[in-house]
């Protein structure tokens, strides 16, 4: 028998025309308990899919900013010069980014834009109960203790495994100095202000997919009508 | 809604609901709701408190007999599982705290080794040297110095190593260093078991940690028997069988702390992941993380705020 949604209680009510013994119709518990688990391998799928997303785009972004920061200590280039090098304002500062450039430099700001662009569209996108901007401050905080824990750990790991060297010792080899750390704060800032300027990307997306599971319920809704009128 | 189905003194309460059910309209933990048989069709329903939906229950025939045996084979298969991955959180234990322990015991195995090759090296004993032992001449003194095993046999090694410095001579303290690294794995398993045993409350987490260390003090036992094999034998090995009980027994109740620390930290680690990657409408089948600790279920809609 077709069971169409009943007038009380809304759900698929069944009635036995023999005793009149009603029932709601409903998948049996086994069939429940494959979906319950087919939901669970969904749930944690996405869960992994979103870890990693967040965990790849974290790490991709302090590794660059570490490398820019490193690179530009190198060449002792101030982040003045950056600024004016790379808008094109100070064509001697600019002369003076192109060693730092080739040694792998643009590659490394590149990066930091491509994954500070993908955590304000893809990222926005997926974890969409999150504000985009606080999604984009969160992971730009992210980044940052990344580029604190990284050298810490290795300072912490050298300190542990390797007998000559003191805790003090460790600490003096693995702190930045000043020009590394401002370097490093600027391209978190850097990359903050991408992520936020992304934003408007992911958004669209998810409105986007809001608008395809609203159209899905209007159908769904629409067939339910339909199957409704024809019980009746 | 009609007035005949609102939930009037017509409806007759037949039971409470003991379970964990989701309203199928807001998401809204039903257990503690009373069971009633509806007055229109005689069924038995919930009502969810906060959106008045209804929820039915039913009660479904067996599917067969099979239905029993898949139950039972994954149950076997599942404890098959947590048992063998309760000996790979003893081994890491066993490992990371048997390596730690060995570094604990260097000067015991450096004096050790000093004698050995002042003995190996003297003229007398190297015109005795048979093609058995040849190999013991030009060694030089480290933890990795292979010893003899009938100079051993002969040796006291308590004495040999014996000194004014006391437990220093034979201990070098700086190797709880490595209790870090212990700390982290073990905490790790224990966020990875306060998650796998979900039906386990405060009191059950002791003996589970307890179960894991002692599997790993077995398995480090295991590992203290007599390693020689062709008649040599490590300096570092003979160091830490003869004097590494100690620092084991101490590094293996000190892993307790950190498993303890990550059993009770775990849920509460996994349930902050879930919430902050996961977006509400896949929270629903990761609810038993909250349920099981006897917490009210996820939010499963999303509250659209202006802005947002």
């Amino acid at each position: 028998m077709r069971a169409g949604p009943d007038p009380h209680y809304g759900l698929a009510v069944v009635v036995c025309p023999s005793c009149r013994r009603a029932c709601v119709r409903r998948a049996h518990a086994g069939m429940g308990n494959v979906r319950a688990a087919r939901h669970l391998v969904r749930s944690v799928l996405g869960l992994a899919w979103r870890a990693a997303g967040v965990g790849s785009t974290v790490l991709v972004a302090a590794v660059c900013i570490a490398y820019v920061a490193s690179g530009l200590d190198r060449y002792q280039i101030l982040p003045v010069d950056l600024a004016a090098g790379l808008t094109g304002l100070d064509r001697r500062a600019r002369h003076g980014l192109g060693v730092w450039f080739d040694s792998g430099g643009a590659y490394a700001l590149a990066g930091i834009v491509i994954a500070a662009t993908i955590a304000g569209s893809a990222l926005v996108a997926m974890l969409e109960h999150w504000r985009p901007r606080a999604l984009a401050v969160a992971w730009a905080g992210a980044v940052g203790l990344a580029l604190v824990a990284g050298p810490a750990i290795a300072g912490l790991a050298e300190w542990a495994f390797d007998d000559s060297t003191t805790l003090w010792r460790a600490v003096e080899r693995y702190s930045p100095n000043m020009l590394t750390t401002v370097h490093a704060a600027s391209g978190v800032a850097g990359a903050l202000v991408v992520a936020v300027c992304a934003t408007p990307i992911g958004t669209s997306f998810r409105r986007g997919a809001a608008a395809r599971a609203a159209r899905r319920l209007r159908r769904r809704r629409a067939r339910m009508r339909r199957i409704q009128r024809a019980s009746a | 809604m009609t007035t005949d189905t609102s939930p009037t003194a017509e409806a007759q309460r037949v039971a409470m609901l003991t379970g964990d059910r989701l309203c199928a309209a807001c998401g809204f933990n039903l257990h503690g709701q009373t069971i009633v048989r509806e007055p229109h069709y005689g069924m038995l329903i919930v009502r969810c408190p906060e959106c008045s939906g209804v929820a039915s229950l039913q009660e479904y025939p067996a599917l067969g007999r099979w239905a029993g045996r898949w139950a039972g084979a994954l149950a076997a298969l599942w404890l098959l599982l947590l048992l063998g991955l309760w000996a790979a959180s003893a081994g890491i234990i066993s490992g990371t705290s048997f390596a730690v322990s060995q570094a604990f015991t260097r000067p015991a195995a450096l004096k050790i080794a000093e004698a050995f090759v002042a003995w190996a090296s003297s003229e007398d004993v190297q015109a005795q040297l048979t093609a058995r032992n040849s190999w013991a001449t030009n060694q030089i003194v480290s933890h990795y110095t292979w010893l003899d095993d009938q100079w051993l046999d002969e040796q006291n090694l308590h004495a040999l190593t014996a000194g004014s410095g006391g437990l220093a001579d034979r201990y070098d303290f700086r190797a709880a260093k490595g209790w870090i690294g212990v700390g982290i794995a073990a905490f790790v398993i224990g966020c990875f078991w306060s998650v796998a045993l979900l039906h386990v409350r405060w009191r059950g987490r002791l003996p589970a940690a307890l179960a894991i260390v002692a599997l790993a003090g077995l398995f480090d036992w295991m590992a203290f028997s007599d390693s020689s094999s062709w008649g040599a034998v490590l300096a570092s090995d003979v160091a830490h069988r003869e004097f590494g009980a100690l620092a084991l027994g101490a590094t293996l109740v000190f892993s307790l702390l950190p498993l303890l620390v990550g059993m009770a930290l775990g849920r509460r680690i996994a349930r902050l992941t879930v919430r902050a990657l996961l977006p509400p409408r896949l929270r629903g089948p990761l609810a038993f993380l909250w349920f099981c600790d006897g917490l009210p279920a996820p939010k499963t809609r999303h509250e659209f705020r202006p802005g947002s």
